[in-house]
């Protein structure tokens, strides 16, 4: 049986998901087990022909026309699977999180000719355009929770769905809520094994909201326990721009 | 300017009436083996060169996202510009607003985020020295053929990007986006054992780095490295008066041609002037001359007093003079900075072993009114200088202005392509030769454009005129 082909691509985004998988234990053994044909940090000349069958890894967020046009062929060939990689793929990230003036200061050319002839938008989920198989969110990724979806996904198998809070995960004695730090971790999707709450930093959300979550009640409890509304907001847009947008009714 | 080997134009020219094409159009829509998109278009007609690099990645306007921050979250947003530089992002970042505010973190803070520097420093030397860039020497496509023709240095190398990558996460809490770093000084520090466990294996380390140092210097020879001189202005931090250090977190901004000034709020606009060039989605810099040169090379020809007797002698070993103005040296002056940076690394873990580790409170900002405040942060990353400048009002960001590393380095990856395009043509080198070879100048300055706007492709076209 040869192995699967595996491309890696990136949109709008830092590549740190990327750093993360390549400088993890499970990324040598991965090699094993996958036919990595297009990675540009490490491989010359890259395979860029999406074949039927072949799984895609996206890293960022879609960000122009360009990216939307790559997404839509993709998804075309047959059989293939997307995979979004990080925050950005899976929620737009930190750049969904762009005030419509500054996008008009680019579309007027005060970034550049260039810059104004890519129609740029707010960073959005890759599944605003096309249908996603796997979603691994987190800024950055675990590459442990990469490693064991793909191996899900050859198997035909289920990924692990998290369907509890952060504060789950949180060792912290006394909530950091008390201590006047704003935290996103009760209304946050688990599985980074609350790794910021535990050094006593606010979750910021990476990992996406809770389904059935009320934020608008989340945010007047916060209000309620002292913190200013702008500052909760300011938070819960830092990750989740996107989905905050759409919560206001915007049609994004 | 170096001569070619002549034994070149046999080995790859094309020969007779094709060596000299009446017109010739290069058009790489993004280069491999480095990260980011940058794109490299050339046309050469009568001898004359016109044409420009730059990156063609979509803009992530990070500056404009980070209006509106609480000072807490700049560095945070700091921290995503570069997956790969996330360190020296945080620690302008950080700076800026500690120099903003006032506030100075303590000797053990400073003393940690050295070691995070150095570290990231041996990280991404040695992987781009080697994974990115070996290929380039040896003429093989990639970094996993390298595991094949060349197990033992592929073995040294994860090594100690695992050494760089632990040193980082144990520190900082995470191997990208460290949690426990904040302005002001860190949530939480490592135990005495950990870091004891870091030193033992840096130290165990350093016959690996001299190993590797040893083999990489027998692979630079004339024929692979195919180098050039073309005088330039190196752009680097230097230390601070009386200091002897190899600056990477602190220090003046120094130029080869005009020497070294502190940076300041009102200064450092006239040393960068950012401009947008036509072609580019990133900004490019400039000081006295038409482009800059920033990153290891840049580091070592302004600061050789002070890199070590050490790495002295091996820079010399592989050939490197001063002044070296072959950007084909670049490679192997990140290998030296790495073998440096092994030495700093036992030094500074020991500083902080000696004095002992203890959590340490943040220091206590008032109420910050409405006023306005300034700070600029200057630091070395790995690929070269990089600047944050931020206006605050009371405790939130106004405006941000971030000059990255590869911003700089554009104009000096342009003007090397201009300076010998001609000569490779007279050569009479082959199409895939001179692709080859502008590839390599584009990876031999280390780009990354992730920082300036995001990653690289790129896709050569020679079209010969009609």
């Amino acid at each position: 049986m040869s192995l699967p082909r595996v491309h890696i691509k990136t949109l709008s985004g830092c590549e740190g998901c990327q750093d993360c998988l390549e400088h993890s234990d499970q990324f040598v053994p991965l090699l094993g087990a996958i036919n990595l044909v297009e990675c540009r940090l490490l491989t010359s000349p890259v395979d860029t022909t999406i074949l039927p069958g072949d799984i895609i890894i996206f890293e960022g967020a879609p960000n122009t026309n360009h990216h939307v046009k790559e997404l839509e062929e993709i998804r075309a060939v047959e059989g293939v699977l997307i995979i979004a990689m990080g925050t950005c793929a899976v929620f737009g990230g930190v750049q969904a999180n762009v005030a419509d003036e500054d996008l008009k200061e680019v579309h007027d050319g005060k970034w550049g000719e260039y810059n104004q002839t890519l129609e740029l938008k707010a960073g959005a989920p890759i599944s605003r355009y096309v249908k996603v198989d796997a979603e691994i969110p987190g800024c950055p990724i675990d590459p442990e929770e990469l490693a064991f979806i793909i191996a899900k996904l050859l198997s035909d198998g289920k990924p692990r769905e998290f369907n509890h809070a952060v504060c789950a995960e949180c060792h912290r004695v006394g909530c950091l809520l008390n201590d006047k730090e704003l935290c996103l971790a009760m209304i946050t999707v688990a599985g980074c094994k609350g790794v910021c709450p535990n050094v006593s930093r606010g979750c910021l959300g990476c990992r996406g909201f809770l389904p059935k979550v009320d934020i608008e009640q989340f945010v007047a409890m916060l209000v309620e326990k002292g913190f200013s509304e702008k500052d909760v907001r300011r938070k819960l847009n830092f990750y989740n721009a996107h989905q905050m947008k759409q919560e206001e009714g915007g049609n994004v | 300017m170096h001569e070619g080997h002549h034994h070149h134009l046999e080995d790859f020219g094309t020969g007779g009436a094709e060596a000299e094409p009446a017109e010739m159009i290069i058009d790489i829509t993004a280069v491999p083996r480095t990260e980011g998109d940058v794109k490299v278009h050339f046309s050469v007609k009568d001898n004359k060169v016109e044409g420009a690099v730059g990156p063609t990645e979509a803009p992530r306007i990070m500056e404009k996202v980070m209006v509106g921050d609480h000072y807490n979250e700049a560095p945070i947003h700091a921290s995503k510009f570069c997956g790969i530089c996330w360190v020296p992002h945080f620690e302008a970042s950080a700076q800026a607003v500690e120099n903003a505010l006032g506030i100075r973190p303590t000797i053990q803070t400073q003393l940690f985020r050295e070691v995070l520097a150095q570290a990231t420093v041996l990280q991404s030397n040695v992987q781009h020295a080697t994974l990115l860039s070996l290929p380039d020497l040896l003429r093989l496509p990639n970094a996993f053929s390298l595991a094949t023709s060349h197990p033992a240095v592929f073995a040294i190398v994860r090594k100690l990007e695992k050494l760089g990558n632990d040193l980082v996460k144990v520190i900082s809490g995470r191997n990208v986006g460290g949690v426990v770093l904040t302005v002001g000084g860190m949530l939480a520090v490592p135990n005495e054992k950990e870091v004891r466990d870091l030193l033992a294996r840096v130290i165990d380390a350093q016959k690996d780095m001299a190993t590797l140092g040893e083999v990489y210097g027998s692979f630079l020879t004339p024929d692979r490295l195919l180098p050039f001189a073309r005088e330039r202005e190196y752009i680097s931090l230097s230390p601070f008066d009386g200091k002897n250090e190899y600056p990477y977190t602190r220090g003046n901004y120094c130029s080869s041609d005009t020497g070294a000034v502190p940076i300041t709020v009102e200064n450092y606009k006239s040393h960068t002037n950012e401009w947008f060039p036509k072609a580019s989605t990133g900004k490019f810099t400039k000081h006295v001359r038409n482009s800059v040169t920033v990153g290891a090379l840049a580091r070592m020809n302004n600061n050789w007093n002070h890199i070590g007797p050490e790495a002295q002698a091996l820079a010399k070993a592989y050939g490197i003079t001063m002044p070296d103005y072959r950007i084909a040296m670049n490679p192997p002056a990140q290998v030296v900075e790495a073998y440096a940076s092994m030495f700093e690394l036992e030094a500074l873990l020991e500083t902080i072993l000696f004095h002992g580790i203890k959590y340490e409170a943040l220091p206590i900002v008032g109420d910050l009114g409405e006023k306005i405040r300034e700070g600029v942060g200057i630091v070395e990353a790995p690929r070269g200088l990089l600047i944050h400048h931020y206006t605050l009002q009371g405790a939130y960001l106004i405006h941000a202005n971030c000059v990255v590393p590869t911003g700089q380095n554009y104009g000096s990856m342009q003007d090397d392509i201009i300076f010998i395009l001609p000569e490779y043509i007279r050569m009479g080198l082959s199409k895939e030769e001179i692709i080859f070879r502008l590839e390599k100048i584009v990876r031999d300055h280390d780009p990354c454009s992730s920082c300036a706007v995001h990653f690289i492709l790129l896709l050569l076209k020679i079209l010969k005129g009609k």
